[in-house]
């Protein structure tokens, strides 16, 4: 199977980009595709006020 | 911070796709009072410990609840330790296990995650008793019976073998009253080809399709239900993720558990920092295969250098069903 580049930004936007939390506080299994914690609980950190603009993540 | 307890390596089942398969002779430990008290003794002396704004307690295996005396006594000390609203407990369980003593311990999980590939038939594939037999009529039974109680998270490996019944299977667990199901493809089965791609994506719309048709607006289902990208952040490996194994050991997760390599010390003598930046380091550096890819930031690929290796057997090469899973996030977007 190849990797295969996406280029263009149509779908990246400021209203369906979000960022995790901050730096460390993902809780993420990357392999798993699994949260842990409150974001596993409770639903993804996706519906926090943080935007592609404020987070600190970047 | 993110703690996992792999409370044994054994378990009573004997799946063809599992590293800890009886053929692969692991140890069959189970994590002693000992083992648990010098991980907490060490986690309690982190910084992190203190600045954590949670701390999830996850708990795996092996089958973890084949050591129910250990997942009682770590909930006992987390409880006197943390107040109850900064404590999350996660598990993943072959659901085979459910007598009252392990109903009264996942009646506490937050998030449970259970493992089910499918209908009988493809379930009892790979997911067998030692004995040889499938072991889906209980899990079943034991799914159903959580999920009149609690969220149940239905957790299923896609392998090449089982991707064209994908649909069906994520329509069956849907009319059985599941809404939240996530299929994961097997990202460690070699034998995934060019041609498979279209049957993946062709199985995911299917799957759109389906919910959009029954109107099942709070299901849950990986790539299709998703609407937002999430940015990536750094690797907690070592910083504020660790994997306690039932000897001691310390790894940064659930991939590298086992591998020397990413042996990051023991509860005894605790963490090895130089290990720990080693690792920040490797993840830190860009993933050169990506460059310019509008998802790279989004990808699972980016942030985790260990997933490439551990798959194309270089840290900047990334994993071409990785690549796969973050082109179905665009899609469904």
């Amino acid at each position: 199977m190849e990797i295969k580049k996406i280029d263009n930004k149509v779908k990246l936007n400021d209203q369906n980009v979000k960022a995790e939390r901050d730096e460390y506080a993902c809780h993420h299994d990357c392999i798993e595709y699994y949260y842990s914690g409150s974001t596993g609980a409770k639903g993804c950190r996706r519906g926090s006020t943080i935007t592609a603009k404020t987070t600190r993540a970047w | 911070m993110h703690v996992v307890f792999w409370t044994t390596n054994d378990c009573n089942l004997n799946c063809s796709y599992c590293y800890n398969r009886i053929g692969n002779n692991i140890k069959k430990e189970y994590m002693t009072k000992e083992v648990a008290d010098a991980a907490i003794d060490m986690l309690t002396k982190l910084d992190c410990w203190e600045t954590a704004d949670e701390i999830a307690v996850q708990f795996h295996g092996g089958e973890p609840l084949m050591n129910c005396d250990i997942i009682e006594y770590i909930m006992e000390r987390f409880e006197a330790l943390v107040p109850a609203s900064k404590l999350y407990y996660g598990m993943t369980t072959n659901g085979t296990l459910y007598d009252e003593r392990r109903k009264k311990i996942i009646n506490k999980i937050n998030e449970l995650s259970l493992s089910l590939d499918g209908k009988a038939e493809i379930h009892d594939l790979n997911r067998k008793f030692i004995n040889g037999k499938g072991s889906f009529e209980q899990v079943m039974a034991t799914a159903k019976d959580i999920s009149n109680k609690k969220d149940v998270r239905l957790r299923m490996t896609v392998t090449r073998d089982t991707i064209g019944d994908l649909c069906d299977t994520v329509c069956y667990f849907l009319e059985e009253g599941f809404r939240r199901i996530i299929p994961v493809l097997d990202m460690y089965d070699s034998h995934w080809k060019d041609e498979d791609e279209p049957i993946i994506f062709e199985q995911f719309r299917k799957i759109k399709e389906y919910i959009e048709e029954k109107e099942y607006g709070d299901a849950v289902i990986s790539y299709v239900t998703e609407s937002e990208f999430v940015r990536k952040a750094k690797c907690t490996g070592g910083v504020e993720s660790f994997h306690f194994l039932p000897d001691g050991s310390i790894y940064p997760c659930s991939l590298t558990v086992g591998d020397s390599d990413w042996y990051l010390g023991n509860v005894s003598t605790g963490l090895d920092k130089a290990k720990v930046e080693e690792l920040q380091m490797i993840n830190n550096k860009d993933t050169s295969s990506c460059t310019g890819c509008e998802m790279y930031h989004y990808c699972a690929s980016s942030r985790c250098k260990l997933i490439n290796k551990k798959i194309t057997g270089d840290y900047y090469t990334a994993s071409s069903i990785a690549c796969l899973c973050s082109r179905l996030e665009y899609e469904f977007a």
